[in-house]
C-alpha cells in the first residue's frame, strides 16, 4: 500500500507545473498590456481631479470668507465714523444748544413776519372791496386768460388748415368730414371752457364773508406753513 | 494663490479685530459724554436729529429773510430797520 501510493503521486505530480507554464505567460502578458496603460491614466485622471475639485472648493472656500471679513471691515468702519460724528457733537454741544436758540429766533422772525404781512394783506383786501371782491378780480383775471388761450389756438390752427393748399385739393367728402370734426371739437372746448369759468365762479361764492388765512397767504407767498407754524 | 488669498484674509481678519476695538473705545466716550449731558439718544439719532436742527435753522433764516425783505419793500425802509423794530439782530453770532 505505502508503496504504491508513492508511486501512484510521482506520475500525477509531473503534468500539474507543466498547465500551469504554459497557461500564466498569455495571461499576465494581456492584463499587464492593457491595464498598465489604463491604470495609470485612470490614476492621473482621478488624482487631477481630485486635485482640482479640491482646490477649487477650497478657493471658493477662501473667496467667501476674504469677502465677509471685508464685509465687517466696512460695517465697522461706517458704525466707527458714525460714533465719532456723534461724539463731536456732544463736545460741541454748545453749539447745539445756539442752533436751537437760532431755530427759536428765526421761527419768531417769520411768525412775526407773516403775522405783519397777514394784517398789511387784510388792509389791501378791504381796501379793494373786500375778500369776496379780490377772490371775483382773480377769477375774472383767469377768464380772460382762459378765453384768450382757446379763441386763439384753436380757430387759428383751423382757419390755417382751411386756408391752405392741401386741403383745398382733397375731396368735397373729405373736406366736409374735417370741417365736422373741427366744430366738434370746439364744442368740445366750448364745453369745458363754460365748466372751469362755472366752477371758478363757484369758488367766488364760497369767499363770501371769508378773510384771507395765514395759510392761504403762506400759500401765496410760497413759505412753507408747516415749518413756521409747528409749535 | 491661495498663499495670496490666505495672506489677505489674515489681514483682514486682524483689522477687523482692531476695528472692533476701537468701536469699543468710541462707544465708551460717547457714553460717558452722553452720561454727562443726560442724552438718552443712540449715535445714529444724535447725528440725524443734528443734521435735522441745521436744515430747520437754514430752512426758517431764509424764509425769514424772505419775509423781512417784503416788508422792507413795502413799508420803503431798511431790512435791518425791520430786524429792530422785531428786537432781533438780523446776524447771527
Amino acid at each position: 500500500m505505502d508503496s504504491n501510493t508513492p508511486s501512484k503521486s510521482s506520475p500525477s505530480c509531473t503534468p500539474i507545473p507543466r498547465k500551469k507554464s504554459v497557461f500564466r505567460p498569455p495571461v499576465k502578458s494581456s492584463q499587464q498590456t492593457p491595464s498598465t496603460p489604463n491604470t495609470l491614466v485612470k490614476t492621473s485622471v482621478n488624482k487631477a481631479e481630485k486635485g482640482s475639485i479640491e482646490d477649487r472648493k477650497l478657493a471658493n472656500e477662501l473667496k467667501l470668507l476674504n469677502n465677509e471679513y471685508a464685509r465687517q471691515i466696512h460695517s465697522y468702519k461706517m458704525e466707527n465714523n458714525q460714533i465719532e460724528q456723534a461724539t463731536k457733537v456732544l463736545k460741541n454741544y454748545e453749539q447745539e444748544l445756539k442752533v436751537m436758540k437760532l431755530i427759536d429766533k428765526w421761527r419768531s422772525i417769520s411768525q412775526g413776519g407773516m403775522s405783519y404781512l397777514l394784517n398789511s394783506t387784510m388792509l389791501k383786501i378791504n381796501r379793494i372791496g373786500g375778500y369776496e371782491e379780490l377772490k371775483r378780480k382773480e377769477m375774472e383775471a383767469e377768464k380772460r386768460k382762459i378765453e384768450y388761450q382757446m379763441d386763439n389756438s384753436l380757430q387759428d390752427e383751423m382757419d390755417n388748415v382751411l386756408e391752405s393748399e392741401e386741403f383745398q385739393m382733397l375731396p368735397e367728402e373729405d373736406q366736409e368730414e374735417y370741417k365736422k370734426r373741427m366744430e366738434d371739437k370746439m364744442e368740445e372746448m366750448e364745453v369745458w371752457k363754460e365748466r372751469k369759468l362755472s366752477k371758478l365762479e363757484e369758488q367766488v361764492k364760497l369767499s363770501a364773508n371769508q378773510e384771507m388765512t395765514m395759510q392761504e397767504l403762506a400759500e401765496r407767498l410760497k413759505v412753507d406753513y408747516k415749518l413756521v407754524f409747528s409749535e | 494663490m491661495s498663499t495670496t488669498v490666505r495672506s489677505s484674509i489674515n489681514k483682514k481678519q486682524a483689522e477687523v479685530e482692531q476695528l472692533k476695538a476701537a468701536r469699543d473705545t468710541l462707544l465708551q466716550e460717547f457714553q460717558k459724554l452722553s452720561a454727562e449731558l443726560s442724552i438718552q439718544s443712540q449715535p445714529k439719532d444724535v447725528v440725524s436729529l443734528h443734521i435735522q436742527r441745521l436744515k430747520e435753522y437754514n430752512e426758517l433764516r431764509d424764509t425769514g429773510l424772505r419775509l423781512t425783505q417784503l416788508i422792507a419793500d413795502e413799508k420803503r425802509c431798511k431790512v435791518k430797520e425791520v430786524f429792530e423794530e422785531m428786537g432781533y439782530d438780523m446776524i447771527d453770532y
